[in-house]
Formats: structure tokens, sequence, C-alpha cells
């Protein structure tokens, strides 16, 4: 239970932007993005903090990685997340649940190893159930990643043009769920 | 198998129009300002909204159904367009709201809450964030 008015979201104990995390970085940051290092100079690792706020509570992110730049999506994905987490029950009017700290630690590993530098952020929105989906709405096309709270996520995806849709469980497809966002710039 | 808990009305015209509560977590504004719903408000297996015709009987505006609900937006969509994907429309009048009913019917998969969606309009926009 988080202290009234600050948590912390480290690696150690909720495990946000934790191995798989840096894993990404060093996915996603291509060659050109990375400072040019003499065989002298190797790049090392660095511990980086980020607090955000919502609703009275401060959250503070740890997280290691080259000391490169962030990319856009980092602080308005990693709000997203963190205003979800301070949502009061019935947040909807209609009798939802908090949504789970667990199903956000999971689409925070996953959507982090999935988005390269210039991806668009994805809109954080929550389920009723204690869940959340991911949505993005550009170029024609609806992609949204659900996390309902007691099932396997997946990912839906139309073009709204002409109506081709199709759904897919998340981790098996990943590599097309990366084309889609690809697409999506 | 058990029955389902609730089954569709027919005495619900295809026009009625079913009002839900939209929570400002559920809306995201454009560069315009224009908002747009996310489908995540159409999604309950039982989705809790207002017949438009019972508030009407007792003489209740719309806007009642978010009377007391600061920050929230108001949405229709039409008992046709839920049965057009597969939903059952019912009553489920409740002590303090007669006009309660429900769209019932499975929601998560196949994008029946996207489709929802596409059919829902504003009724009251809530105020920009």
């Amino acid at each position: 239970m988080p202290n009234p008015g600050t948590a912390e979201l480290t690696l150690q104990e909720r495990g946000i932007l934790a191995t798989s995390a840096y894993a990404a970085y060093l996915d996603d940051f291509s060659s050109a993005d990375r400072v040019p290092v003499s065989a002298f100079q190797q790049p090392v690792l660095v511990t980086r903090n980020r607090q955000y706020y919502s609703r009275g509570q401060t959250y503070t992110i740890t997280w290691q990685d080259f000391g490169q730049p962030l990319p856009a999506w980092f602080d308005p994905l990693i709000q997203g997340f963190v205003d979800l987490l301070t949502l009061p029950p019935n947040w909807d009017s209609y009798g939802a649940v908090v949504i789970d700290p667990k199903v956000v630690q999971d689409a925070m590993s996953f959507i982090h190893g999935l988005l390269g530098p210039t991806s668009p952020a994805p809109r954080v929105v929550p389920l009723s159930d204690g869940g959340l989906q991911l949505e993005w709405h550009r170029n024609g096309i609806d992609l949204e990643i659900v996390y309902d709270r007691d099932e396997a996520p997946h990912f839906y995806y139309r073009k709204r043009l002409s109506g081709e849709e199709s759904e897919h469980p998340l981790h098996e497809n990943s590599p097309l769920l990366k084309s889609i966002i690809s697409s999506l710039n | 198998m058990s029955a389902p808990p609730f089954q569709n009305d027919p005495s619900i015209p295809g026009d009625e129009r079913l009002f839900r509560r939209i929570a400002r977590t559920w809306i995201n504004w454009d560069e315009q300002g224009t908002p747009s719903i996310s489908s995540a408000a159409f999604r309950d297996p039982e989705l809790s909204v207002y017949l438009e015709s019972v508030m009407a009987r007792d003489g209740r505006e719309p806007e009642d159904a978010i009377a007391g609900y600061s920050g929230y937006g108001l949405a229709a969509i039409t008992a046709a367009h839920a049965r057009s994907l597969n939903q059952a429309v019912a009553r489920d009048p409740l002590p303090d709201e007669p006009a309660h009913g429900v769209v019932y019917g499975q929601k998560k998969r196949g994008g029946i809450g996207s489709k929802l969606r596409d059919g829902a309009i504003w009724v009251k926009t809530p105020a920009p964030a």
C-alpha cells in the first residue's frame, strides 16, 4: 500500500521498467540515436528517476539506460499509467473496480518492448473490470490492445474505410502488432 | 444451462434512445477540441443505460442522468443499434432509478465495444479537462 501522497514504482518493488524495458531500449534506439563512443569510451548504464503526479500522489519511476534522450511517447504513456493507478473505486459511476497494478505492470513492460523511438503514444484507458486498454486512432486505423483483468490480452485492429478488421492474442503476434504500430506514423 | 440474466425486451422499440454516462477517463479531445469516446465505455457485458421513454414518462430530461456527476458526458445509442450487434436490450428498473436498463451480451471480443461506440452520439458533451 503506497504511503498517502506518494508512491514509488521501482524495479525492486513493482518491476515496472524492469529488465525487459532495459532490453527494449537497447533494441529500440538505433545507432543514429546513440552517442558515438571511441574505443576508450564505453557506454555506461545509469540509473534514472522521473516523477509523475496524479490526484495528489507522487510516483517515482526508476529505470536504467545509457542516458539517451527519452522518446516523445515516454511521458504521456507513463502519465497515462500513473493516472490509472490513482483512480478511486467506482470511477465510472457504474461500480468499476480499481485498476489492478499487476495489469499496469504487465502492460508497461510489454509496450516498452514494442514501441520504437518515433512511435506515436497510445492513449491509456481504464476498463471497468480493473483492466486497461491502449488505443491508437490514427491514419484511418483503430488499434486497441486490451488487458481485461482475468483474460489473456489481445489486440483488435480495424481499417475504418474498408471495415477490414482482425483480432489476435497479444503475445503470439508481436511482429504483426509492431508492423501495425509502425504504419500509424 | 441456465437462462441469461436478461432477455431482449421487444416492447422497447428500435428507436428508443439508451443513455450512458461517459467518464472523463473515457474521453479523448483532439487538437480541435472535439471529444471522442473510447470503446472502453461500451465493453461491460451488463451495460447500464437509461431508457429515454421512461425518463420522459416521468417528466425527466436526458441530462438528469448526469445530474450530480460533475465532469461526466452523456451519450446515446439506439436499441436497434445494440440489437444489430447481437445484444439484448432489457428493462431493469432499480428502486432509485426506474429508467435503468441493460444492454446485455458479449462485448469483449469481435470489436463489439468499438462498434457500439461508433453508433453513439453525444447528448451532453463534457467540458474539456
